[in-house]
């Protein structure tokens, strides 16, 4: 326990060694987060009957959700990524390469801080909602995806720039299907307004999935084929992250050294 | 086989590149070749030589950084590139130390990655070993390059490898005092070391010295 509060204090140090970042990073944006989010939910929905509303047709409640997941995706993918690259540029990431833990471990105490935040974000979230809502093991069954949506945009990012330390050459793939997902999770636009050729894509993509099941119990009825593909799909992503976390080794180390 | 080192025949060189990252294979330059080594248990060996001659090369062939093109090399009984971690100490080029925290927070956090048990004793210990007393309180970056080589040092040391891979550990050292120190501090750990020094008088404390010179 003590080894993951020095990992906590180091990150804090390492993201601002001065007040205001470190209440910023900790307290004010979780709270700035969650309450424009509480009051939007304030504003368009609780004064309507709750299962009539969340029917998962509505443009609304599609776009309302489709925004928090987006907000997920990108708290996982994009804080991860952009810390691990930071380490790297620091030269400090072979600290870390070399450490006799789980280099999958070694990763994650580098997100100490970000899973604080969004346990922090959670926790403020909850209680606004509750606050204004009283069922809980559907919010519950909410929170969750939501955090599997986070945890899909880690494993995203985490393979993003290994793929990127590695093959410093090649094309930047993953943000490109991350690109692709997002355009068509029907996060900004409901999909059924695009095209039939793109409608198999849409079927696909886990983010369509994860975003149908947050509906389906927020309607009452829970979405179990969505839900499965969608925690399926996160499984397998962790996997490939696992992988390259754990497998990558001499040959590709040799580069990412070289580089 | 504790603190033990065997290189055998190891070969290794590199290719120029172009502008978008492909080798150049006519540009191919071997910078080690047929190189053999083998340090004994608590023996401290180093490698000497000009600039550019492979003694960094040499060294991360050895901690498995860099596969060699031919030739074997083995740590602490096992495959370079699958040592076991928690023996083995590194103070590289660039020192894998974070410029926005303390020194004592750097160290902390290395025995925190180590899984250390007494993470405050030991390092205290490693503070009092390499001297820092007076500035492990400071950020390093208000640190000399010659104390950031001194907290490398101590990094590297603090877990109390089986083996140590230092890479001109004296660049930056004062010659009346940090350079006595270190050389005392690395004699009294008894811990294998291999190290590289540009010169002969620096690495005149070794049990043996290498020469390298250009493949």
């Amino acid at each position: 326990m003590r080894a993951w509060f020095i990992f906590l204090r180091k990150e804090l140090a390492v993201e601002g060694r001065h007040g205001m970042p470190i209440i910023q990073s900790l307290i004010l944006t979780p709270l700035i987060s969650a309450l424009p989010l509480f009051l939007i939910y304030r504003r368009t929905y609780a004064q309507d009957n709750l299962a009539a509303s969340w029917n998962g047709h509505s443009y609304q409640s599609e776009m309302w959700v489709g925004f928090v997941c987006h907000f997920c995706l990108n708290s996982g993918c994009y804080v991860f990524f952009n810390r691990l690259m930071s380490e790297w540029s620091q030269n400090t990431f072979a600290l870390l390469w070399f450490a006799p833990r789980h280099r999958l471990m070694s990763m994650m105490t580098l997100s100490v801080t970000d899973i604080l935040r969004v346990v922090l974000f959670s926790v403020t979230f909850s209680l606004l909602f509750l606050y204004g809502q009283t069922t809980l093991i559907p919010f519950l069954l909410v929170l969750l995806h939501f955090f599997g949506f986070f945890l899909l945009g880690a494993a995203l990012g985490m393979i993003r720039m290994f793929l990127r330390i590695l093959f410093p050459a090649s094309l930047d793939l993953v943000f490109y299907l991350y690109l692709g997902l997002l355009l068509s999770s029907g996060f900004y636009f409901p999909t059924r307004f695009l095209p039939e050729q793109f409608q198999l894509l849409v079927q696909a993509n886990p983010f369509v999935h994860g975003k149908i099941a947050v509906l389906g119990v927020m309607g009452g009825s829970f979405a179990v084929a969505s839900g499965l593909q969608f925690w399926g799909s996160l499984a397998l992503v962790w996997l490939v992250a696992i992988w390259l976390t754990g497998a990558v080794s001499v040959p590709l180390s040799e580069k990412a050294l070289r580089a | 086989m504790k603190g033990r080192l065997y290189l055998e025949r190891v070969s290794k060189g590199f290719c120029a590149r172009s502008f978008f990252g492909r080798p150049k294979l006519s540009t191919y330059r071997p910078v080690v070749r047929d190189f053999s080594l083998e340090v004994n248990a608590g023996e401290v060996v180093a490698l000497v030589g000009n600039n550019g001659v492979g003694k960094t090369t040499i060294l991360k062939v050895a901690m498995g950084m860099f596969q060699p093109e031919h030739g074997k090399a083995w740590l602490e009984g096992k495959p370079a590139h699958c040592f076991d971690r928690q023996a083995v100490g590194a103070m590289l080029t660039h020192q894998m130390i974070y410029l926005s925290l303390t020194g004592w927070e750097n160290l902390s956090y290395t025995a925190a990655l180590y899984r250390l048990p007494d993470i405050r004793n030991a390092v205290a210990r490693s503070v009092a070993l390499w001297e820092l007393e007076d500035f492990v309180k400071f950020p390093v970056q208000e640190y000399s390059q010659g104390m950031k080589t001194r907290l490398a040092l101590a990094r590297a040391t603090l877990m109390q490898p089986t083996f140590l891979f230092l890479d001109e550990p004296f660049a930056f050292l004062d010659e009346e005092n940090a350079i006595p120190l270190a050389i005392r501090n690395l004699r009294s750990l008894g811990i294998s070391t291999l190290l590289t020094c540009p010169t002969l008088q620096q690495a005149a404390f070794a049990d043996r010295v290498l020469r390298v010179v250009r493949a």
